[in-house]
């Protein structure tokens, strides 16, 4: 095997294993930030380091980074959609006034009949 | 080492190849949409039920949880290794990584497995099987219901990538792949990254909660 | 030695197995006209049966699964897949100067996979059908003891059969132009296909995990949607709308780009402006996706996101209508020809304007109370659906009939047909939208007396307009066989696809042309399109 490509497999190995100790840094980190007592901001917290992981993978790991814009443009894309769909269904839940939140009268499970 | 093959369509092996990796990116973006239905289920009832949800999360085994968030990661490393490797023309090391990741995988689903068994023991199942006596809040069920669709859907999609990533690593060690002709590996490790990032997103959602 | 598509390679097997698109387009060609009859037969059973107020040809609960199934066939068997995968299957590569799709082998892939669903669907019809309505709302879905399942994993699998034709189109579109063909020299047409195929891409994965979770429930009650263990049937119709909401956009989309390609080629004219049209394309797809929720006005939806979707939902409109004027202002100071597909067009022009405006109407919060679940909602999607899509698909029949089949139709019976069409069209939805908007409401057995005469109406239309429909396509078959031989470009078009020989061939060009003049610019001479590429 050639010494060029030794070495190229190394580079790219330690570019790799770089990613990978972020990740793995940054679940540590959402891990820790679970248990402190962050109240409202817990959930956009993880979301947010959710993201930024995500981000690593596809630009790293997924080489988009390397890559023509329409690649990431069809990922955007779908993130996007996704999140327009989630909100605008949330933001019925949260929003009714004339309608009740959850059924009602209140539902129980079967674990409690 | 074999060349890949020119498709009568195409002038040439670079466009075959960027339309080869738009069309799996536009798949990735699909797939991303069909677990944003859940995800879109989740945020909503998460909403309608916070304090049940909170509880339902905090009864999850965040040890297991986040051991898997770590093996699936692992494996998104093993893989990227795998398409270093048959880039840099060792296509036997890049079959032994892949093979490495499918255990990964099993590794994921076991631990699942055993997750799932000790959910049955507590007689929480979903829909209208639960039986949790100790969270017996309709918010609470209708979590683990969800759980239960999530994470079967992702696992689903694990097996699904495992058995993609046998079959190139099988192709990678009988020296399929080469320098030049690595994009199969590469679509392939698209594939199972995908996997891995709807678990990025489905661990502190399902298993973080402040205690 | 015949080369063309058609004859080259020969046999069977050559078809079943083929990879060319335009034999592919052929193939779909066959089963989207079936399942056009089959769910018209069903609408023939729905309106014999609204003939008289009481019970007339069947009984209730078969009444319910009849306009199911209509329902279901038509959307997902005809509507979704027939412009795209018969006439941009043919002509997109050709459009783009390209041999074939990108990807070539998906293509036939998603012609087995939609029979594949087409076969599941039948036999969901076979096991007695389903009477949830096309809508498949939760929790009666998954609740009610009838062929649910069936019914909706035959959906999911055309809803694959979509997306894989998603991908090859919007990848054909990046990758396979000829040199020279940058994204503004694309015929109008790929503009209104790529746009479609963004919305088949991203909103049918939303409507598979949707009606799967509707299915499983007849196999283990999970009951997402059960009030009874916490669930919200609101949140079904979130994500059922999702979807359905951009697929009528996916309907009239190409149908718009159809009508574009006709508007143009027989008013002899560039079309008015470019950018208008190519860009309302894209925003249909993108605004489209923002107002599902004026499905949901009386559903138990918040205030808030009714008023939300609901001003959201005016804005859609604005690109469509700019698409109409830009079509007239086509028309303005050209040559205009009548031949058949540019009387579907006059017809289009009309029915779309009308079904259009009737759909901000309904969109609109306060007087959707009103017409909700009633026949003028009916009306206003047959509008669009029937008298918009179906007219285009039978206007793009015409239109490329010599390009596909190398004859040309009787030009008479053709004017005639389609003037049938209109009149039953017309005699069967316009009653509607008086019914709907005097309190009729849809999916009804019975009505009382006074809604008779408009009922008999509306009924003897749709047989009028089955009976047209009938005649349009046996003068087309007629003309298969009996028709006379065309040339290559029998309308004069100045559009690329008509430079191509009589029949093309298999590989549609066989050295790649270089493009160096604008997409409706092929009647000008080589100097004459140098000075103009140069003037831009």
């Amino acid at each position: 095997m050639t010494r060029a490509a030794t070495a190229e497999t190394h580079a790219s190995t330690g570019r790799y294993v770089a990613v990978w100790a972020a990740l793995v840094g940054l679940t540590l980190l959402s891990f820790l930030l679970s248990r402190a007592p962050l109240g409202a901001a817990e959930l956009p917290a993880a979301l947010a380091i959710a993201a930024a992981k995500t981000a690593l993978v596809l630009l790293f790991f997924m080489h988009l980074i390397e890559q023509r814009t329409t690649n990431a443009v069809v990922i955007l894309t779908a993130a996007a959609y996704v999140v327009l769909l989630a909100s605008l269904t949330t933001a019925d839940v949260v929003t009714r006034r004339t309608f009740p939140r959850a059924p009602t009268p209140p539902a129980t499970s079967p674990a409690s009949r | 080492m074999n060349a890949p093959r020119l498709a009568e369509q195409f002038e040439d092996l670079a466009k075959q190849g960027q339309a080869a990796r738009l069309g799996m990116w536009l798949f990735l973006g699909s797939e991303l949409l069909l677990f944003g239905g859940l995800f879109a289920l989740y945020a909503a009832y998460r909403a309608m039920y916070p304090a049940e949800f909170a509880e339902a999360v905090a009864h999850n085994s965040v040890a297991i949880g986040t051991t898997n968030t770590l093996v699936l990661i692992t494996s998104s490393l093993t893989v990227a290794m795998s398409v270093g490797a048959v880039r840099a023309d060792r296509p036997r090391r890049a079959g032994r990584l892949l093979a490495l990741s499918v255990l990964l995988g099993a590794v994921f689903l076991a631990l699942k497995g055993v997750e799932y068994a000790a959910h049955f023991r507590d007689g929480i199942l979903p829909g209208e099987g639960y039986r949790f006596a100790e969270l017996p809040a309709a918010g609470a069920s209708l979590f683990f219901t969800l759980y239960y669709l999530l994470t079967g859907l992702h696992a689903l999609h694990v097996t699904a990538g495992m058995t993609l990533l046998g079959w190139l690593s099988w192709g990678c060690l009988r020296g399929r792949y080469a320098a030049g002709n690595d994009l199969h590996v590469e679509l392939g490790g698209l594939y199972w990254h995908l996997v891995d990032i709807v678990w990025i997103f489905l661990w502190p959602l399902l298993y973080l909660a402040h205690p | 030695m015949s080369t063309d598509y058609l004859r080259a390679p020969r046999g069977v097997r050559s078809w079943l197995l083929t990879t060319d698109h335009k034999r592919i387009g052929l193939m779909f060609y066959v089963v989207v006209v079936m399942s056009l009859l089959l769910g018209g037969v069903f609408a023939l059973v729905i309106r014999a049966e609204l003939f008289t107020p009481g019970p007339t040809v069947i009984g209730p609960d078969m009444y319910n699964r009849m306009f199911t199934l209509h329902g279901v066939i038509m959307v997902w068997l005809f509507m979704i897949p027939s412009i795209p995968n018969v006439f941009g299957n043919f002509v997109l590569p050709i459009m783009l100067g390209a041999k074939d799709l990108a990807f070539p082998r998906l293509n036939l892939a998603s012609f087995y996979v939609y029979c594949a669903g087409a076969l599941v669907t039948l036999g969901a019809m076979i096991a007695g059908g389903t009477d949830t309505g096309w809508t498949f709302y939760a929790p009666f879905s998954t609740s009610t003891p009838t062929a649910v399942l069936p019914a909706v994993i035959g959906v999911f699998i055309l809803g694959v059969s979509s997306i894989l034709t998603a991908i090859n189109f919007i990848v054909t579109t990046h990758t396979m132009r000829a040199r020279g063909m940058s994204l503004r020299r694309v015929p109008l047409f790929v503009w209104a296909l790529y746009a479609t195929s963004l919305i088949m891409l991203l909103a049918t994965p939303v409507l598979g995990l949707t009606i799967m979770l509707v299915g499983i429930d007849h196999i283990y009650h999970f009951g997402v949607f059960d009030p009874a263990l916490g669930g919200d049937p609101v949140l079904f119709q979130h994500l059922f709308w999702f979807y359905s909401h951009p697929a009528v956009y996916i309907m009239i989309l190409p149908a718009q780009g159809v009508i574009t390609e006709v508007v143009c080629t027989f008013s002899h004219k560039q079309p008015a402006s470019y950018m208008a049209i190519a860009i309302s394309s894209l925003g249909i797809a993108t605004i489209g996706f923002l107002t599902w929720g004026h499905h949901m006005f009386v559903a138990g939806m918040s205030e808030l996101d009714a008023g939300v979707f609901g001003a959201l939902s005016m804005f859609v409109a604005i690109f469509s209508a700019i698409k109409v004027f830009t079509w007239v202002a086509t028309m303005h100071r050209g040559s205009i020809s009548f031949n058949t597909p540019m009387l579907y067009f006059f017809w289009f022009l009309f029915l779309f304007v009308f079904g259009g405006m009737t759909g901000v109407a309904v969109a609109t919060q306060s007087l959707d109370v009103h017409w909700h679940d009633t026949y003028f909602v009916v009306a206003h999607f047959h509008f669009i659906m029937v008298g918009s899509t179906l007219t285009t698909f039978l206007a793009a029949a015409h239109y490329w009939f010599p390009k596909m089949f190398g004859r040309l139709y009787s030009e008479r019976m053709g004017l005639l047909t389609s003037a049938g069409v209109f009149a039953g069209f017309f005699l069967t939805f316009v009653p509607q939208f008086l019914l709907g908007n005097a309190g009729m409401p849809r999916r009804y057995y019975t009505y009382p007396e006074r809604y008779a005469w408009l009922n008999v109406l509306s009924s003897g239309g749709a047989f009028l307009l089955a009976g047209a429909l009938v005649l349009a396509l046996v003068n087309l078959l007629v003309a298969l066989r009996w028709g006379k031989l065309a040339s290559g470009n029998p309308w004069g078009s100045r559009s690329f696809e008509w430079m191509t020989p009589r029949l093309p061939p298999k590989e549609n060009f066989p050295v790649t042309p270089e493009i160096r003049r604008g997409p409706y610019d092929y009647h000008l001479t080589n100097e004459e399109a140098r000075e103009r590429a140069s003037a831009r």
